[in-house]
């Protein structure tokens, strides 16, 4: 990253936006249609947020619906199964994000690292493929390696003589929590590294070359080379994910969803699942996403506030 | 590849000078990750392969059980999941297409330092990603803008990410140096020609990398479909693939209230279809992956 | 290299499939049949929208343009000028689909479900027209007098407006197409000559069996309900309380704190502590879809003592079962296995609703809209034209039984004249929900599987007597239907079976001495959950009348 932040700009004659913006209106030229498109395809649906304020029946539309206010909140806010969600859904997410984070890190800088290269070439391959069965696919075979009497795991931990009852890994909560954490990681991690591989390449090699002629080794090279060159891409990912925590993952939930681990599965997809989409109650759907949209906005603004801060760029 | 023997261990060893310790410890880990992740492939891959008895009677893990290709053969002679396949790549590449060009649309004046209003454009780009109007009134709107049912409710509503637009304008401004666009300047050229006579050619590796995000999130999408496509023909793949394997659980509650049998698909013909809806996306991940080998290739053969 | 070779070898399957269809040319099957006389072609095309479900069953035809598409619209369309189009309901999310039409404007001409709480639901928020059963029986003569034959008239209102017509459902009170079979050759080794006809001999049958070791596992198998229905018929008192009935009885919603739930939990939480089942049962739901029904893997491995399902001319787990274990014996189930004094007394169930479908149409319907579906469906309910519809085209989709003179439907043919899901069923249920082949014998012989060592058919007759018998006696009988809609049940079902799913697996895993105190820690818990709101609005909707009655003698006084 270069900081040399020096204004780039045409042979100045004069002073002002208005020069800046006859010098490089093909730049606004440029950003006009994605500025198009959102404004048709996303904003365009704001106004349909009133619905959080209403009573809405499909069949009577907005205009014969009945107002509420505030009354879907303040229903929502008074349910003490609202707060239970919520709990489980900051926690999972944040600990999903503390832990998922460094993974593909870690595995694209040691992907980077592997010499072998057709073996790595396969291997890269393979680890992005449980990005692509879906949660319900991963779920089942999950539960036959980790089921506690009859599961593959724990016949093979039990015939090694290293337990003698099975573990619980998916009908425990606390079991539960942990393997559903592991999982996530786990199928992550291999996708999670193209990022981070190809902001790896986009390194200039020759501060690689500089490097090792002041006689730094391999992890000298990766801590002084390698870590700042992908910081960026690191920040970016890190702000924008921190605006996911309030958010969760229905299929993934419902998909490793088991009786006896309901007080961890319960977060907020499920809520709103339950008490909104299964009864058509849209008005309470759409009133708990707006408010998981603006607490992951107000996250996502102080984090950045805060990588400014600490001297990032920063998203905004 | 040549069939030269010499050859071909080198490109085994690839660009290897000296072998240390720790490259084994390292391909280690990762062949141990690997492993994990094959599996569950592989157990599909066996099922879709078995016979329907050895599959309900849970005989197969890593291997078919009463090898047969009798799901695959069905799958093939109907005729709606080829028709969808078709389609599907159709959508796909549409809308990679389309999504690529409206992201470097958005993160190459956003990468410039400088740039007047750049935090008011990047604030209108990404509010989106954070704050989502819901299920029903994006529908209403896919509906008011005639799009209902029609391929381009899943070609244009997602084509703009401003995920991937952050993560090419973290790749613009970190790799393309400020002098290369002080010297272009300095030549006269113009910010479009500045676009497509350098930052675009040296852009291969973020492009190749947005290309598979896009194409692969929209091969893997199917919640928008669900909504917005009601004829058959229209279907995405992966939404039929979702409706065989998820909608086999609520049987249970549907067969009550039908009073009859609501028989699911049968399990080994739900694995064959998961392979044909997932290979064809798995088989492009090779031609992208050259792009970002040749670049880290530099760096460890220079290492 | 290798990798454009599989490429093309994709793109030559494909073309190949292409090529491999549209082999032989079939004359279009034609249905003669009296229509009333004063129907008269629209001067103007009418366009109708009809529901079907799309079950996305791979081998099967797109279900909204199909052979049998275009030729009700070439038999039936083309001769009234009017437009028949179908819109695809995915199954599994029946009310998410239909919500979205409706707030779209885009409300199918024709809605229908089996349930009663959801059409009540599209009545109450106003998307469905209501209906002059005068007008229709005008026009649709023959399909209102099916009604009339049926008794389904009391069913046609909700909140004191007509709205519906119902579709027939044949030997509706008997539910002879679900069967639970049981290893008998299991029962000889412990010294039985016949199937366990009390709960006494049951309990002595399993525990003879575990002694015995012929399984290596739990001898039987339980899963967690993905249904809100508890099988609690059994248990209830013979003559039930009318207003508790009222209250509990439903599809919809578990009723956990009713005490026949009580008394059930209570039977198999003693099995379970005994040993009867196994102590992962309560992973074996069905809910993440790919994975097998654990008590299906179980049975056809020869493990578990009985399981049982929906029969059908071919029932995969059956013939995996008999492929496992080709030498074992199968008994059904007897219905009177679970009587015990004090709580079961005598076998009841629950019989299905007196009709099929519940259609209604829409609220933006024109007149000669509503007038083109009636006629759609008085046009379908015609003998000729359904049995076109069920059979598809001699010699292609079916053959004539030489015994019988009966249609039998090719099951193995795929092609063009293909039948969609269950012979057309989700066409043709708009007029009826099981396709009927002559006499109950002729069509139990219909159902009866297929290519099984061992020929099931009469079994199952003396079985579906064996109901009749219960049910004639009064023990088969439904839940209530409300003539108004039950709010908070569509606000709290979904979290209720939740909940129901938890307490179930705890209240079955307890200790037997603490159920007690257990179950009552849990009701207060459930009821509190909503069911409280559910069962006092219930309760007012039938004090207010708006509530079908028990069957006459049924209601204790």
């Amino acid at each position: 990253m270069t900081k040399s932040g020096q204004v780039v700009n045409r042979p100045r004659r004069g002073n002002g936006t208005l020069n800046y913006l006859r010098n490089h209106w093909q730049l606004y030229l440029l950003l006009l249609i994605p500025v198009a498109f959102v404004i048709i395809f996303k904003y365009a649906a704001y106004p349909g947020l009133r619905m959080a304020f209403m009573d809405y029946k499909p069949a009577k539309g907005y205009a014969g619906s009945k107002w509420l206010g505030f009354g879907m909140f303040e229903k929502v806010f008074k349910d003490k199964d609202f707060f239970t969600a919520l709990r489980n859904s900051l926690i999972f997410n944040f600990l999903d994000l503390g832990l998922g984070f460094p993974v593909p890190v870690i595995l694209a800088i040691m992907l980077d690292q592997l010499r072998f290269r057709r073996f790595k070439r396969i291997n890269q391959t393979i680890l992005y493929l449980p990005h692509f069965l879906s949660w319900v696919i991963i779920a089942s075979v999950a539960l036959n390696l980790f089921k506690p009497q009859s599961g593959l795991v724990n016949i093979l931990l039990r015939d090694a003589g290293l337990i003698e009852d099975g573990i619980p890994f998916l009908t425990e909560k606390w079991h539960w929590f942990w393997t559903y954490l592991l999982i996530g990681i786990w199928q992550n991690m291999g996708w999670g590294t193209i990022i981070y591989l190809a902001a790896i390449t986009g390194i200039d090699t020759s501060l690689y070359e500089a490097a090792t002629i002041d006689g730094a080794g391999r992890m000298g090279r990766i801590w002084h080379v390698t870590l700042p060159g992908i910081r960026p891409t690191m920040v970016t990912m890190l702000i924008m994910n921190l605006g996911r925590v309030m958010g969760s993952n229905f299929e993934r939930l419902s998909a490793f969803a088991n009786v006896n681990v309901r007080d961890f599965q319960y977060q907020l997809a499920i809520y709103v699942y339950e008490k909104g989409l299964a009864g058509s109650n849209f008005s309470k759907a759409t009133a708990v996403g707006l408010f998981q949209s603006l607490v992951g906005l107000i996250l996502v603004v102080a984090a950045d506030r805060v990588a400014k801060k600490l001297g990032e760029d920063g998203l905004l | 590849m040549t069939g030269n023997l010499t050859n071909r261990k080198q490109s085994f060893f690839g660009g290897v000078n000296r072998v240390h310790v720790s490259d084994f410890v390292i391909a280690f880990v990762i062949l141990l990750l690997s492993l994990t992740c094959i599996l569950p492939f592989i157990y599909v891959m066996a099922k879709s392969l078995s016979s329907n008895t050895a599959v309900l009677s849970q005989k197969v893990y890593l291997w078919p059980v009463g090898f047969n290709i009798d799901a695959y053969v069905s799958i093939f002679r109907d005729g709606k999941m080829t028709h969808s396949l078709l389609y599907t790549i159709e959508v796909t590449v549409l809308f990679t297409v389309i999504g690529m060009v409206i992201t470097t649309c958005a993160a190459y004046p956003l990468s410039i330092k400088g740039l007047k209003f750049k935090g008011f454009f990047a604030f209108i780009l990404m509010f989106t990603m954070y704050f989502s109007a819901g299920l029903i009134p994006e529908y209403l709107l896919i509906k008011d803008l005639k799009l209902l049912n029609t391929m381009w409710a899943l070609v244009l509503p997602l084509s703009f990410s401003a995920y991937n637009m952050l993560i090419m304008r973290s790749f613009l401004s970190s790799t393309i140096p400020d002098t290369l666009y002080e010297a272009a300047y300095l030549d006269g050229a113009s910010d479009l020609r500045v676009l497509t006579s350098i930052v675009l050619p040296l852009s291969k590796p973020i492009i190749a990398t947005l290309s598979l995000f896009y194409a692969v999130g929209r091969w893997n999408a199917f919640a928008d479909a669900k909504y917005y496509i009601t004829k058959q023909s229209l279907q995405p793949l992966q939404l039929l693939l979702n409706n065989m394997v998820l909608d086999a659980a609520g049987n249970d509650a549907i067969s009550i209230a039908e009073g009859t049998a609501t028989q699911s698909t049968p399990e080994v013909l739900q694995s064959a279809a998961i392979m044909f809806a997932t290979i064809p996306i798995i088989i492009v991940y090779p031609f992208v992956q050259k792009y970002f080998v040749q670049g880290t290739m530099i760096g460890a053969v220079k290492g | 290299m290798k990798r454009i070779v599989s490429l093309l070898l994709v793109l030559a399957m494909m073309l190949g499939t292409v090529c491999i269809a549209n082999a032989e040319e079939v004359a279009a099957p034609h249905a003669d049949c009296t229509l009333p006389a004063d129907w008269a072609p629209f001067a103007e095309n009418v366009t109708i929208t009809v529901p079907v479900y799309d079950r996305s069953k791979a081998g099967y035809p797109a279900v909204d343009d199909n052979y049998w598409t275009k030729w009700i619209q070439s038999e039936f369309g083309d001769k009234w000028n009017i437009t028949v189009k179908y819109i695809p309901i995915p199954r599994g999310d029946v009310m998410t689909k239909y919500s979205m039409l409706i707030a779209a404007d885009e409300t199918p001409t024709i809605l229908m479900e089996y349930d009663y709480p959801k059409v009540a639901q599209w009545a109450a928020d106003g998307a469905m027209t209501t209906l002059d059963l005068d007008a229709f029986k005008a026009v649709a003569p023959t399909y209102y007098q099916a009604m009339v034959d049926n008794n389904q008239l009391g069913y046609t209102d909700i909140n004191g407006e007509t709205y519906f017509v119902l579709s027939e459902r044949a030997y509706y009170n008997t539910t002879y197409t679900y069967v639970t079979y049981c290893r008998m050759d299991w029962l000889r080794k412990v010294g039985y000559d016949h199937v366990p006809t009390s709960y006494a001999e049951y309990t002595d049958a399993i525990n003879k069996i575990i002694e015995a070791g012929l399984t290596d596992t739990a001898p039987l198998g339980l899963g967690i309900p993905t249904a809100a229905y508890v099988a609690n018929f059994g248990y209830r008192d013979v003559k039930v309380n009318e207003k508790e009935w009222a209250m509990h009885s439903s599809l919809g919603t578990p009723n956990l704190t009713w005490e026949p739930t009580k008394k059930m939990l209570k039977r198999l939480n003693a099995e379970y502590n005994q040993g009867w089942y196994s102590k992962e049962f309560d992973l074996s739901m069905n809910s993440s879809g790919a994975s097998t029904d654990q008590q299906q893997t179980d049975f056809v491995n020869g493990k578990i003592f009985s399981y049982g399902g929906y029969m059908g001319s071919n029932v995969a787990w059956m013939n995996a079962f008999y492929e496992n274990n080709p030498d074992a014996e199968l008994a059904i189930v007897s219905s009177y296995q679970g009587v015990e004094e004090g709580v079961m007394d005598t076998p009841q169930f629950r019989s299905d609703n007196p009709f099929g479908m519940i259609v209604g149409f829409s609220s933006l319907a024109t007149e000669d809209q509503l007038k083109a579906a009636w006629m759609l469906m008085e046009w379908m309910i015609q003998p000729e034209v359904l049995s076109v519809l069920e059979n598809g085209i001699e010699g292609v989709t079916y053959t004539i039984d030489e015994a019988t003179g009966l249609p039998a439907v090719i099951g193995d043919y795929m092609g063009e004249y293909m039948l969609n899901h269950n012979m057309n069923i989700d066409m043709t249920c708009l007029v009826h929900a099981v396709k009927k082949t002559g006499t109950i014998e002729q069509t139990i012989a219909g159902i009866a599987p297929q290519g099984l060592p061992v020929d099931f058919t009469d079994a199952m007759i003396a079985n579906y007597y064996e109901l009749k018998e219960i049910a004639d006696a009064g023990n088969a009988y439904s839940d209530p239907i409300f003539a108004c809609s039950i709010d908070s049940e569509s606000e709290y079902s979904a979290t209720l079976l939740s909940l129901y799913q938890v307490d179930y697996a705890k209240l079955i895993k307890c200790d037997p001495a603490e159920f007690d105190a257990l179950y009552d820690e849990l009701c207060k818990e459930f009821l509190d959950a909503g069911y409280q709101e559910i069962i006092d609005e219930r309760l007012a909707a039938f004090e207010a009348g708006n509530c079908t009655k028990l069957p006459a003698g049924k209601a204790a006084e």
